[in-house]
């Protein structure tokens, strides 16, 4: 039982992480990002390639991944939302479509279709908790989620970058009045989202092979995480994420393993049925 | 596009079609007849997915799961020996239920939910698909019964393409009239403008339901006929993978075109097949023509050889768009409203936002035959009134009566319907769509149809000058028109209230002129007219009965020149100038851009 809510906090922490970073951008630019799962895939392809042909030491390739996905957000920014940011809600929808397949054929180019291996810092091995046996990298995942999520809470309510992401989510006019530098803050939500979603990726490596897959499937669990938990809402990604990974983890274990994605989809479609807004019910008035 | 163009276009394209895809089939060049069929397949899938997409604005994600679930749906029940007949209305009706069942629970909220639960369905889908191996043959597939009709086989590629050909002008002229209907272009008015479109009384949920199940249909069609090309099916004809395809065909061919749903699915069946020297590149590629296809503002393939067609014809001709605004010609008539005549009676009504108290307690009556200006500082709550009238926003307290009837809590659609039509401060309109296309669906809502109802939107135009422009694309009209189009489509409900969001912003005189004449018609006519104003001189020269509004609550009412020298008023409005004087203050309850 223990070990199964590990996995399934586990991996609902990637879940999360993905969430969060989608979230922001969107509540930045009030325009979703489809690449975003790709940028998972993309994280962790960079790890693999800091530690193959840099030889770099993991955790340096983290650092690598992260940075280099921070750019790739601000350039994403710059190049796509930036010259749309006056386009309807679908044509950046679609134009990150595109930008999926950019990724995902850049990455094929490079990397080719075989499936590898990103090692954990922290080895394969496992820990034994109160009787349960529990794989150390799970316990990291957790780990590192639980810092991030912190710590950005904390940075959000306290310090003036903070604070301003946060007037520049709430109303980029009115942010704008204030003398916010609204462009140059949203460009940094977005090195910010691509950073999360770097980290879900090289955390989410080890668990599973690098492959070109990786990430979209990855994105939509989170969306229906962040749907789960109220759309817009952080806590709501949050918690909406975990409550997916754990129905998954659970479901597949103790239901069927078959319907594994099954469980995950499900409860987004009983969430819309019962309680469209989400659980943390974030019924933002239209505006006109 | 009027229904005869649109059936000549589909015409031409059928006739297109039929010749070049013949010549396979004629030749007998087995590999092009294999590529054929599938492409044709898909054709038929992307024809209908244009009426999602492209006419509606609906991104669905999972939309293969119609195809996978007809092709495996008509499997089966062939399997089982069921007639044909009765396998293709099961494997066509079963995904439409299915389509009617997603947009019912998820279209209420749109957009990205409405993306991801078509996605999430269609996993679950091919889930069950994949683990029903007594019946689908699980993840190893299921070959398709043979189809023999009068010995005549219709299975494999070959026997196949003459029923994928016929299908495909079917789809052709299907479309062509769905797109011509009434329904379509309620459905490109939910698309350009959900909002405006509600406000203009047309029932989004349902124009968005009804279009969704018409897509599916095709895409089911489109199943069953790759099923048959194959003879064999497994769960991958309902990955996502298939979905981005559709969407990748509709885009890089030009969404909103059925000329373009063609051109993207033969370019993108295509491409990878004669194009193997790139390789793996062509993700690449097709990501970056999606990319650019956005970016560019243009409309795929066929946005992109119209504009070509447009520059060339300019160029030959020298002419310049004529703006066509007749002031002179404007035709007068009577704009007789339907139904009883009611009072509008706002009582208590109260909004916050977040801490704002946008409106505190607002009581107002709107008589008929009466021209009420409504007036106020910046965020004094005018916006926020007409928006809770209108049904945009729900009152937190407070009830909005026409007559005997309550408004508040109804949708914007309703309300319209009800008899209450609004103009929007900005105005809102669909680049593309001609003037005529603008005010047609809001003629039709109200019964009209076919020539009456084209008749009664040309006779709107001209009471608004707007009779030269009928055929021009908006996007081609000065701002000041844009105004008085969105008045005459209000006008076309045959509104008991009209309420006009600051309907002078950026009018000449003479143009103000008119826009006076016309309100005093309708005040002729018994409408209840209300003028939300900046411009002080227009609206008090026109009411009869002003009500000022100040910081959410009604701080003064009486007639103009009362209203004039009430000190409340001035000291509201100077006080107002004063802390305002950098500019035009931001009103936060009245800001679109975050959208």
């Amino acid at each position: 039982m223990l070990q199964l809510t590990v996995a399934g906090v586990a991996l609902g922490s990637i879940y999360a992480l993905v969430a969060i970073g989608f979230v922001i951008i969107y509540r930045a630019t009030g325009a979703v990002n489809f690449a975003h799962g790709d940028m998972v895939t993309v994280g962790a392809f960079a790890a693999l390639w800091a530690t193959t042909v840099l030889e770099a030491p993991i955790l340096v390739s983290w650092l690598v991944a992260v940075l280099m996905l921070g750019v790739l957000g601000m350039l994403t920014y710059r190049f796509v939302y930036r010259p749309l940011r006056h386009h309807p809600f679908l044509a950046v929808a679609i134009a990150t479509l595109g930008l999926a397949f950019v990724f995902r054929g850049v990455l094929f180019v490079i990397f080719g279709p075989q499936p590898a291996a990103l090692p954990s810092p922290v080895g394969g091995g496992a820990v034994s908790i109160g009787g349960a046996v529990v794989s150390r990298h799970l316990l990291l995942i957790i780990g590192v989620t639980a810092v991030l999520v912190v710590s950005q809470a904390l940075f959000f309510r306290h310090t003036f970058l903070g604070k301003s992401l946060r007037a520049t989510a709430e109303n980029q006019e009115v942010a704008r009045m204030l003398g916010l530098r609204t462009n140059r803050i949203i460009l940094w939500t977005f090195a910010y989202g691509a950073g999360l979603a770097a980290v879900a990726g090289v955390l989410l490596a080890p668990v599973r092979f690098v492959t070109l897959d990786l990430g979209f499937g990855v994105l939509l669990k989170a969306i229906v995480g962040a749907i789960v938990g109220g759309f817009g809402s952080l806590p709501g990604a949050l918690v909406g994420g975990l409550i997916v990974g754990l129905a998954e983890v659970f479901g597949a274990s103790l239901i069927s393993s078959a319907f594994r994605d099954t469980f995950a989809f499900g409860i987004l479609i009983i969430i819309l049925l019962v309680r469209p807004h989400g659980l943390f019910q974030v019924k933002a008035e239209e505006k006109v | 596009m009027s229904r005869a163009a649109s059936l000549r276009q589909a015409a031409y394209l059928a006739v297109v079609i039929v010749v070049i895809g013949s010549m396979p089939l004629l030749l007998d060049a087995g590999f092009y007849i294999q590529i054929g069929a599938t492409t044709g397949a898909f054709m038929v899938a992307v024809i209908g997915y244009n009426l999602v997409l492209g006419e509606t604005g609906l991104l669905s994600l999972g939309h293969a799961a119609f195809f996978g679930v007809g092709a495996y749906t008509f499997s089966v029940l062939r399997t089982e020996d069921v007639p044909t007949l009765l396998a293709v209305v099961g494997a066509i009706g079963l995904p439409v239920l299915l389509a009617f069942f997603i947009g019912v629970i998820t279209l209420r909220v749109r957009h990205l939910y409405f993306a991801i639960a078509t996605f999430s369905i269609a996993e679950i889908i091919r889930n069950v698909i994949r683990e029903w191996d007594g019946v689908t043959g699980g993840v190893l597939g299921m070959s398709v019964p043979r189809l023999e009709i009068f010995d005549r086989s219709f299975s494999g590629a070959s026997g196949a393409y003459p029923l994928i050909l016929a299908t495909i002008v079917v789809a052709l002229f299907a479309h062509a009239y769905v797109s011509s209907s009434a329904l379509g272009r309620r459905a490109r008015a939910v698309r350009d403008d959900e909002l405006g479109a509600e406000a203009m009384g047309v029932p989004v949920l349902r124009t968005s339901i009804s279009m969704f199940m018409i897509g599916a249909v095709f895409a089911a069609a489109a199943g069953c006929l790759y099923a048959l090309t194959l003879t064999f099916i497994d769960p991958s004809v309902l990955h996502y993978h298939e979905s981005i395809l559709l969407i990748a065909m509709l885009i890089v061919g030009g969404a909103g075109s059925l000329a373009g749903a063609v051109i993207g699915a033969v370019v993108i069946s295509l491409a990878p097949e004669l194009l193997r020297f790139i390789e793996h590149w062509w993700e690449i590629v097709f990501g970056v023509i999606i990319m650019l296809a956005i970016l560019s503002g243009r409309r795929g393939i066929v946005g992109f050889a119209g504009d070509l067609y447009q520059r060339v014809r300019q160029l030959r001709r020298h002419t310049t768009a004529e703006s066509g605004l007749s002031l002179a010609e404007v035709s007068e008539r009577s704009f007789t409203p339907r139904g009883e005549e009611h009072e509008l009676v706002v009582s208590g009504v109260r909004k916050s936002f977040g801490g704002v108290q946008a409106l505190d307690g607002v009581d107002v009556t709107f008589h008929p035959g009466e021209i009420h200006a409504l007036i106020g500082p910046n965020g004094s709550g005018k916006s926020t009134l007409v928006n809770v009238i209108t049904g945009i926003y729900g009152p937190d307290e407070g009830a909005v009566m026409l007559g005997q009837t309550a408004l508040q809590g109804r949708r914007p659609d309703e309300i319209a319907r009800a008899g209450v039509a609004r103009t929007f401060q900005h105005t809102r309109t669909f680049e593309e769509l001609t003037v005529l296309d603008h005010v047609l669906p809001m003629v039709e809502s109200t019964g009209l149809q076919g020539v009456q109802a084209r008749d009664e939107a040309l006779s709107l135009l001209a009471a608004t000058g707007l009779e030269g422009t009928a055929d021009l694309a908006v996007g081609r009209l000065p701002h000041a028109h844009l105004r008085l189009m969105e008045i005459a489509r209000a006008l076309a409900l045959q509104p008991r209230v009209l309420l006009l969001d600051e309907p002078a912003a950026g009018l000449s005189g003479e143009e103000s002129e008119l826009l006076g004449r016309i309100i005093r018609q309708l005040e002729r006519d018994r409408l209840a007219v209300v003028v939300i104003e900046h411009n002080m001189p227009f609206v008090l020269g026109l009411a009869e009965s002003v009500t000022v509004l100040g910081e959410g609550s009604v701080i003064a009412r009486g007639r103009p020149d009362e209203i004039v020298n009430d000190p409340v008023v001035q000291e509201a409005y100077l006080g107002a100038e004063d802390s305002g004087a950098a500019g035009d203050p931001v009103d936060t309850t009245d800001n679109r851009s975050e959208q």
